[in-house]
C-alpha cells in the first residue's frame, strides 16, 4: 500500500524526510515560515522552524499562513509524478515554474512579507516538494 | 595620508615609560572594572545557536536604543565603556536610528548568514552541456546575464557606500548590508560564470540601465537609495529572477535564479521593513522619499526600450519566430504587471499607501493593459 495523495500521511512523510536529510536542509539554511498547500479544496499547513518542517497538519485559517500554494489535485499529482520521475522536479514543474505566469498553480496571500518568504526560502521549500520522489504514492 | 598619530609615539617618555613599566610586570589592572552591564545569554534555541536576538538586552540590546543615541561616534560596540572625548571620530553621516533601522534587522542579518550559498559549487555547472539550447535563445539568456551582472555589481558597491557612513551603534543593520554586498558580489559572480560557461560570453553593456544604477548609488540619503534600491529596483530584479526561472532553458539555470531569488527577496524584505521604520518614527521624511521615489520609477521606465527588454521577449516565446515573438510579448506584459502590482502591494505594507496614487507606474499600467480601462489595482 502506497501513501495516499492527499492526505496528512503524505505531509507526515515528507515532515520525516526533513529529518532523516537533516545535512542537506542544514546546509540550505535557517527557513521559518508557516505556508498552505492546498489540493482542491483540501487545505494542509506545513511549519518550518530553523531547518526542518517541525509540524503539519490539516485545516487552518489561510489568513495566518504566509502563503498557500493552491491548484487542482490533477496539477499537484502530475508536478509529483514528474518528481517522481527525475528525483526531484523537472524544469517545467519547479514551484517557481508553476505558479510564476497564468493560473497553473496559485499563490495566495494576504501579507506581501508573507509572500516574499516563498522566495527567501524557495530552495528548503522546493527541496521538501522533491522529498516526494523517494515515496511510493498512490492518488486519490 | 589623510591622518596622522597625535605623536611620535617612540619618541613620548611617558609612553615609553609606561611601557617598560608593564614590561616589568608594573600593571595598573584599572580596565578590570570597565562598570559595563552583566548580563544572562542563553541561545533561545540551542539548534538554532546563540543569535543576535539572544544579545537583545539591556544596554547591549537595539529595544533600548533611542532615535538619537548619543555616545560615540567611533568604533565602540554598543554597550563598551568609552570616553567620548577621546574616541576617534569617524564622521559617520548616518547617526538617527530612523536612517538605517528596519523591523526584523537582526532576523535578517541571521538569516542572511545561515543561508550563504556558492556559486562555485552550488549550481551543477557540468550538466549544462547536458542540454542543447536554440542560439537566439542562449544568446539571449547571455545578453540577459551581462545585464544581471551589470545590476549585480552595483547592488554590491551601493551597500559597501553606506556601510561604513553609518554610526557602530548599528551593527545590525550594517552586518545585514555587508551580507547583501557579499550576496550581490556572488550574483556577480554566477552571472558571469553562466553567461561564459553557455559559449556566448558577455553581450552588450546596456547604457539604460547604468543610468538607472548610478541614480541608485548616488541617491543623496541612505533611505532615498534604500527605497529606489532594496524595494523599487530589487523588487523588479525580485521578479525579474522569478521570470528567468521560468524561462531558463535548462534545470541548471533553475537552480541559479531559485539560489539568487532566495538573497533578493530578503533584500526586498529589509528595504520594505526599514521604508516601514522610517514612516511609522519619522513621518516628516515622507515628501523627501515621495521625490526619490518620483525620479527612481522615471529611471525604471527607462529599461523598457532596450535589447534587455528584447531579449526577454525572445527568451520568454522560446525564439525569433513572429508566433513566438507574440507569445515572448504576453508573458513579459504579464511579468512588467506583475513587477508593479508587487511594489504596490509592498508600498502599502510599508504604509505608503499614498504612494500608489501619485506613481507613474499607474500609467504605464494603463499603457500595458490591452483595454482602455483603468488599470486593475491590488487591494
Ligand atoms: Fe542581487
Ligand atoms: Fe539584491
Amino acid at each position: 500500500m502506497g501513501i495516499p495523495f492527499p492526505s496528512l500521511e503524505f505531509f507526515k512523510a515528507l515532515q520525516q524526510r526533513t529529518k532523516d536529510e537533516a545535512a542537506a536542509f542544514e546546509k540550505l539554511g535557517y527557513c521559518d515560515t508557516t505556508f498552505g498547500i492546498r489540493v482542491g479544496s483540501e487545505l494542509y499547513r506545513v511549519v518550518f522552524e530553523i531547518y526542518e518542517c517541525v509540524e503539519v497538519g490539516e485545516g487552518g485559517d489561510p489568513s495566518e499562513l504566509d502563503f498557500v500554494l493552491s491548484a487542482p489535485l490533477d496539477l499537484w499529482r502530475e508536478m509529483l509524478e514528474a518528481i517522481q520521475a527525475n528525483g526531484g522536479a523537472d524544469a517545467a514543474h519547479t514551484i517557481n515554474t508553476l505558479t510564476h505566469v497564468g493560473d497553473v498553480m496559485k499563490v495566495e496571500y494576504e501579507d506581501p512579507e508573507g509572500h516574499d518568504r516563498l522566495y527567501r526560502f524557495m530552495a528548503t521549500i522546493q527541496a521538501f516538494l522533491d522529498e516526494a520522489s523517494g515515496l511510493d504514492l498512490e492518488f486519490a | 595620508m589623510s591622518y596622522y598619530g597625535s605623536t611620535e609615539y617612540l619618541a613620548n617618555d611617558d609612553f615609553v615609560l609606561r611601557m617598560k613599566d608593564i614590561r616589568k610586570g608594573n600593571l595598573d589592572l584599572g580596565w578590570l572594572d570597565a562598570g559595563t552591564e552583566q548580563i544572562e545569554v542563553n541561545a533561545a534555541s540551542e539548534k538554532r545557536g546563540l543569535t543576535y536576538l539572544d544579545l537583545n538586552k539591556g544596554s547591549y540590546g537595539y529595544d533600548e536604543l533611542p532615535e538619537i543615541p548619543r555616545g560615540p561616534r567611533g568604533s565602540a560596540p554598543r554597550g563598551a565603556a568609552y570616553e567620548v572625548a577621546n574616541q576617534a571620530d569617524l564622521g559617520p553621516e548616518l547617526n538617527l536610528k530612523s536612517d538605517v533601522w528596519a523591523y526584523k534587522v537582526a532576523s535578517f542579518y541571521e538569516e542572511a548568514v545561515s543561508r550563504q550559498w556558492d556559486a562555485t559549487t552550488d549550481v551543477p555547472w557540468q550538466d549544462l552541456a547536458r542540454y542543447e539550447t536554440p542560439e537566439e535563445v542562449e544568446i539571449a539568456f547571455a545578453q540577459l546575464c551581462t545585464f544581471f551582472t551589470e545590476v549585480e555589481m552595483i547592488a554590491t558597491d551601493l551597500p559597501a557606500k553606506w556601510c561604513w557612513r553609518m554610526n557602530n551603534q548599528f551593527h545590525e543593520v550594517k552586518g545585514f548590508i555587508a551580507s547583501q554586498a557579499i550576496d550581490e558580489a556572488r550574483h556577480a559572480e554566477v552571472f558571469r560564470k553562466r553567461a561564459l560557461a553557455g559559449g556566448v560570453g558577455l553581450m552588450r553593456a546596456l547604457p539604460q540601465a547604468e543610468h538607472s544604477l548610478k541614480a541608485i548609488l548616488d541617491s543623496d540619503t541612505y533611505s532615498e537609495a534604500s527605497a529606489f534600491m532594496h524595494l523599487l529596483a530589487e523588487g523588479n530584479i525580485l521578479t525579474m529572477f522569478r521570470f528567468s526561472e521560468f524561462i531558463s532553458p535548462t534545470p541548471v539555470d533553475k537552480r541559479m535564479f531559485q539560489l539568487v531569488m532566495q538573497d533578493e527577496a530578503r533584500h526586498v524584505s529589509y528595504g520594505m521593513q526599514h521604508l516601514k521604520w522610517i514612516l511609522d518614527n519619522t513621518p516628516e521624511r515622507k515628501e523627501q522619499l515621495h521625490a526619490a521615489l518620483d525620479e527612481a520609477e522615471n529611471f525604471s521606465l527607462n529599461q523598457f526600450d532596450s535589447a534587455l527588454f528584447e531579449a526577454m521577449i525572445v527568451l520568454a516565446g522560446k525564439g525569433t519566430s513572429p508566433a513566438q515573438i507574440k507569445k515572448g510579448i504576453e508573458i513579459v506584459g504579464t511579468l512588467q504587471i506583475k513587477q508593479i502590482e508587487e511594489y504596490f502591494q509592498r508600498l502599502r505594507r510599508a504604509g505608503f499607501e499614498d504612494r500608489i496614487e501619485r506613481s507613474k507606474f499607474r500609467d504605464l499600467l494603463a499603457m500595458i493593459s490591452l483595454s482602455n480601462q483603468e488599470p486593475t489595482l491590488p487591494s
